[in-house]
């Protein structure tokens, strides 16, 4: 039992003497208090363990036939369709999903003769349904790393220099003003809001994607997004000012809208995934 | 704007500069799971920001599992309570109309309709506004993406045989290096695989297998690449014999696996006899219909009900 570390017959005689407690006055029950309170957390966790799915996926890694035709018999199935799923694409999903099985079985022997499985690797933090769903999505991106349209970073690195590069507008020390106003604020965002900004903005996820991952509605994030984006920019126009860009210059820099902002990033950012 | 735009795109995509080791997948998990406590899953977020690789992990995950919101959003959300203010407005309205007498209800419903209906869609359609335009603006992920062999894979050439082979056979490693080697003008034989391919019009599969593991592998896109494909556990392989979405695969110990779905699901059909049980290794295969014919070292079995039954020949 968990909360058996509380009892002091759980706590080895060794580690209280060991430990000299009796030196400084702790019962062997106050000990063992003491290692409860240490270690409640790890208590929580395991509470929080998924065993059957953890003794499950250790035992198929040790090679366990019996095992072996559970899993098998739970997940082949589920696995061939969240994969087709991933990949949006049958013939794709399935060879996605037999590459993991042969992962998962462990295709490579160790010197001492074990297999290696992808299977040993589980801690039973989340399902094992869940967890396989996962890595079928990291083996997907993993293998198809090359193929996907992101921004460059080295553009990304050139971007605001290029930005100063074209501006006609506004002097190179208020660009400079503006994006030290920039990142200042995006330093302040927490990491919800840095998330919530990454995915709407990098990614162009949908608001409803974002929802599901974040375990929220829809509108949920719309509000917040534009919450955030608008905190930004005043604090933007704030920075700027301490600045010294008068605050009607600085809302002629950002040209205010936070919808249009959006909009804009969103365009700015497809064309640096077509360029 | 345009300037803004670009300020805040680049330096959200350079905050990608300070991205941590990956979380690993049981934390992935427990995320997409809702199991992680508050830190744990601000450290996550905090990864997510900079990492566009997990971003993309964590979509498809949720994706996948069509992950709801939660309660908390469903029964607490304000957007929700706005429709319970509508429906209580809509509520004192009726009982103003009901109030107001017969004469004067028509005219009155009228009115109060409008002002009771205004205010709350108008609530409603200024809350849900954003909602609609980001979600018109939005450009649809790509459904899907070309993809590349993956590099581990066993490489064979692109030309393999597209004669149809006999629909059910039995071969072995040497018997498919000849036929790759006569039938293909520039294909070589893979020195660690035999492979063949069946019935082209049901299925596009090829199989094969692994001499080094004994694991069955599997091709779909004309022998490029090669998966492997899990049986079950331990079985090594030894033959095959396919036809159509139809495969017999023979191993080891007898093994003896059946598939009608071109490998999606196998099921084990023993070898035996009320007498004995065949544990020797199969290492050959000829099906047609519900014939099969297996050859072991110790002889051959023949079975006329699709293995239910078996007898030596």
């Amino acid at each position: 039992m968990l909360t058996g570390v509380a009892h002091s017959s759980f706590i080895p005689a060794e580690l209280y003497a060991e430990s000299k407690a009796a030196n400084f006055g702790f019962s062997e029950s106050e000990f063992a208090a003491l290692l409860s309170g240490v270690l409640r957390g790890q208590a929580e966790l395991l509470k929080g363990l998924r065993v059957n799915d953890l003794v499950l996926a250790r035992a198929c890694a040790r090679g366990n036939e019996a095992a072996w035709e559970c899993f098998l018999e739970r997940y082949r199935e589920r696995m061939y369709l969240a994969a087709a799923a991933i990949a949006r694409d049958e013939e794709k999903g399935r060879d996605l999903a037999d590459s993991l099985y042969a992962d998962l079985y462990g295709t490579r022997v160790r010197q001492d003769g074990q297999r290696v499985s992808k299977l040993e690797s589980f801690q039973g933090r989340g399902s094992l349904e869940g967890w396989l769903k996962t890595i079928l999505a990291q083996e997907y991106v993993n293998r198809f790393r090359s193929q996907r349209k992101l921004i460059p970073f080295d553009d990304a690195l050139e971007a605001p220099s290029t930005a100063l590069a074209i501006d006609n507008d506004g002097s190179a020390a208020e660009q400079a003003a503006l994006a030290k106003a920039t990142d200042a604020a995006l330093a302040s965002l927490d990491e919800e809001e840095g998330f919530l900004l990454a995915a709407y903005y990098l990614d162009q996820r949908r608001l409803a994607e974002i929802g599901r991952m974040l375990g929220m509605h829809e509108s949920t994030v719309s509000r917040r997004l534009d919450k955030v984006t608008a905190r930004l920019r005043k604090q933007i126009v704030g920075l700027l000012g301490k600045e010294g860009v008068p605050r009607r210059a600085a809302e002629e820099m950002l040209e205010l809208d936070v919808r249009d902002l959006g909009v804009n990033v969103r365009e700015k950012l497809a064309q640096g995934r077509r360029g | 704007m345009e300037k803004f735009s670009k300020f805040l795109g680049a330096r959200l995509a350079l905050r990608r500069q300070g991205a941590e080791a990956h979380p690993d997948a049981d934390l992935l998990t427990a995320f997409a799971e809702r199991r992680l406590e508050k830190d744990e899953r601000a450290t996550v977020l905090k990864h997510f920001a900079s990492c566009a690789d997990c971003r993309e992990v964590a979509a498809l995950v949720a994706g996948e599992s069509g992950t709801v919101e939660t309660a908390r959003d469903v029964k607490f959300g304000w957007w929700h309570l706005q429709w319970a203010a509508g429906l209580a407005a809509a509520c004192v309205v009726t009982m103003v109309v009901w109030r107001s007498g017969k004469t004067a209800a028509p005219a009155v419903i009228n009115e109060i309709k409008t002002a009771s209906a205004t205010p709350v869609s108008g609530v409603i359609e200024k809350r849900s506004e954003p909602v609609k335009k980001k979600v018109r603006a939005r450009t649809p992920v790509p459904a899907s993406k070309p993809l590349a062999p993956a590099q581990d894979e066993i490489q064979i050439s692109r030309a393999v045989p597209l004669a149809p082979l006999p629909l059910a056979r039995s071969f072995d490693q040497a018997e498919a290096a000849k036929q790759s080697a006569g039938l293909a003008t520039n294909a070589k034989p893979e020195p660690s695989m035999a492979f063949q391919r069946f019935n082209a019009r049901r299925s596009q599969s090829l199989w094969g297998i692994d001499s080094g593991s004994g694991m069955l592998r599997r091709s779909g896109d004309g022998g490029r690449s090669w998966t492997p494909v899990l049986v079950s556990g331990d079985t090594i392989f030894l033959s095959l014999a396919v036809s159509g979405n139809e495969i017999w695969a023979g191993g080891e110990g007898g093994a003896l696996f059946h598939s009608l779905d071109d490998g999606l699901h196998w099921k084990a059909v023993p070898v035996m006899t009320a007498e004995e049980r065949v544990r020797a290794g199969i290492t050959g295969i000829q099906a047609e219909g519900g014939s099969l014919k297996v050859t072991t070292k110790l002889g051959v079995w023949t079975s006329s009900d699709a293995g239910v039954s078996w007898r030596p020949e």
